[in-house]
């Protein structure tokens, strides 16, 4: 089934009356996205693209049994609509928003971590691309026609270097169960680590495409997980080998900062833990497709 | 953000300008610096990023690197034409689109008539950037 998001999961938009949310949400339902609702503070009782428009999240949540919410709401506001969305029963939530308060995002992790297990929201991103199930639906901002339906899950820190992993693949002939942006932020809702743990137990994904880059302690935990628990095979790469330290490179997330955070220690850490790296950006597709191979093989 | 390199690159995403200087370097180029145009690039700002990249005066050629998702490549293509036209630009462009709106952005760009060099994915952008380099004295 995926991960995340399939053909049935009841997807609500907030900021779905927006220019952005307008035009990702009309992309999201003509690729066969649930979409069944979205939520504009104030306007409460509209339709817009054939959808009810809720005030709030919860009102949204008991009209249409929405599970997973899709958040273009701009930065100064999008840390309360998450939290809003959590609160209201929401399971996944998905934030595209970049330039979200560090401080705003520690107050949405403490928040979300009050739940029990059961009724506790997963949060992907913020700054990120979102989260696809080609052919079946999506969440996010990415061109739906890049990906092939396959079964290669893809995690990665940015957005666009996910499109070109499932562009190079699709030329090789290599599709994908799901493709998940965890965002390019320092303080994020979900890391590598909790996306593999999915795919790892999902029967539709045989492999998985790592996409990292400089800065932060989150592949070399994923790295440490993958060598004790993933069975499948996992491929990577790591952004910014020709970076300099100490330089935020586009991504708040993205410097040099502590010792283990450079793309070249990285590429050794990951490495070390049975992972292929793919030398290059421009490999990523070829990578894949070698290790597929010779496990076939195997 | 400045580098010590030649070639001005205007990308979107933090994701997809770190690759593509990983890219140059592999081809044997160096960035002079890179732009990242964030999501849902108007034209304007398209234009706004080529001034502002060329204010570094070791820019000898451009690497326009677009894999749009948020944003859409007839705008950028738009951006880029209007930036040469208005810019009265003399110096090799290299453009590479993909993704959202992709045919309709290369339409623009051959129509256009101008001197762009195409190019369709990472690697071929990134090599084609180094190869046009002009032949200075090292």
């Amino acid at each position: 089934m995926a991960i995340l998001i399939n053909e049935t999961t009841k997807v609500i938009v907030q900021g779905m009356s927006g220019r952005i949310g307008a035009f990702h949400a009309a992309d999201m339902i003509r690729h066969g996205t649930n979409v069944v609702g979205g939520v504009t503070p104030g306007k409460g009782g509209e339709t817009f693209l054939d959808r009810p428009l809720f005030n709030t999240v919860r009102e949204a949540v008991i009209a249409t049994g929405a599970e997973a919410s899709l958040v273009f709401v701009p930065p100064a506001f999008a840390a309360d609509a998450i939290m809003e969305a959590a609160d209201a029963g929401i399971r996944t939530a998905v934030c595209v928003t970049d330039g979200i308060p560090s401080q705003d995002m520690m107050k949405v992790k403490r928040f979300l971590r009050r739940y029990p297990e059961a009724r506790k929201m997963r949060l992907i991103g913020p700054n990120c691309a979102g989260v696809i199930s080609p052919a079946k639906g999506f969440m996010g901002i990415m061109p739906p026609h890049i990906y092939m339906p396959g079964r290669v899950g893809i995690v990665g820190r940015s957005g666009t270097l996910g499109y070109e992993a499932a562009s190079q693949m699709k030329a090789l002939g290599i599709g994908v169960s799901t493709s998940v942006g965890i965002g390019g932020d320092p303080i994020n809702g979900s890391s590598f680590r909790d996306i593999l743990e999915l795919f790892q137990q999902d029967p539709e994904t045989d492999a998985v495409m790592l996409i990292g880059e400089i800065g932060g302690p989150q592949e070399a935990e994923a790295a440490a997980w993958v060598a004790r628990n993933m069975t499948k095979p996992v491929v990577a790469y790591i952004a910014g080998l020709s970076a300099p330290k100490g330089r935020k490179m586009g991504h708040a997330g993205a410097i040099i900062s502590a010792f283990g955070e450079s793309a070249q220690e990285k590429v050794e850490i990951l490495s070390a833990a049975g992972i292929t790296v793919a030398p290059n950006p421009s490999a990523m597709g070829e990578t894949m497709a070698g290790v597929l191979a010779r496990r076939a093989a195997a | 953000m400045g580098l010590d390199g030649d070639i001005g690159c205007i990308i979107n995403g933090a994701g997809l300008a770190m690759a593509s200087m990983d890219m140059i370097k592999l081809a044997g180029g160096e960035p002079a610096n890179f732009l990242d145009i964030g999501g849902g690039a108007s034209p304007e700002r398209v234009v706004r990023a080529f001034r502002t990249v060329l204010t570094d005066s070791k820019v000898s050629v451009v690497l326009v690197n677009i894999f749009a998702g948020i944003n859409r490549c007839d705008w950028v293509a738009e951006g880029v034409v209007a930036a040469y036209r208005e810019l009265g630009l003399k110096l090799p462009v290299v453009v590479r689109l993909a993704g959202t709106n992709v045919a309709e952005g290369q339409a623009i760009i051959r129509a256009s008539g101008l001197p762009l060099i195409s190019a369709d994915t990472l690697s071929e952008a990134a090599a084609a950037a180094v190869a046009a380099r002009p032949a200075l004295a090292a």
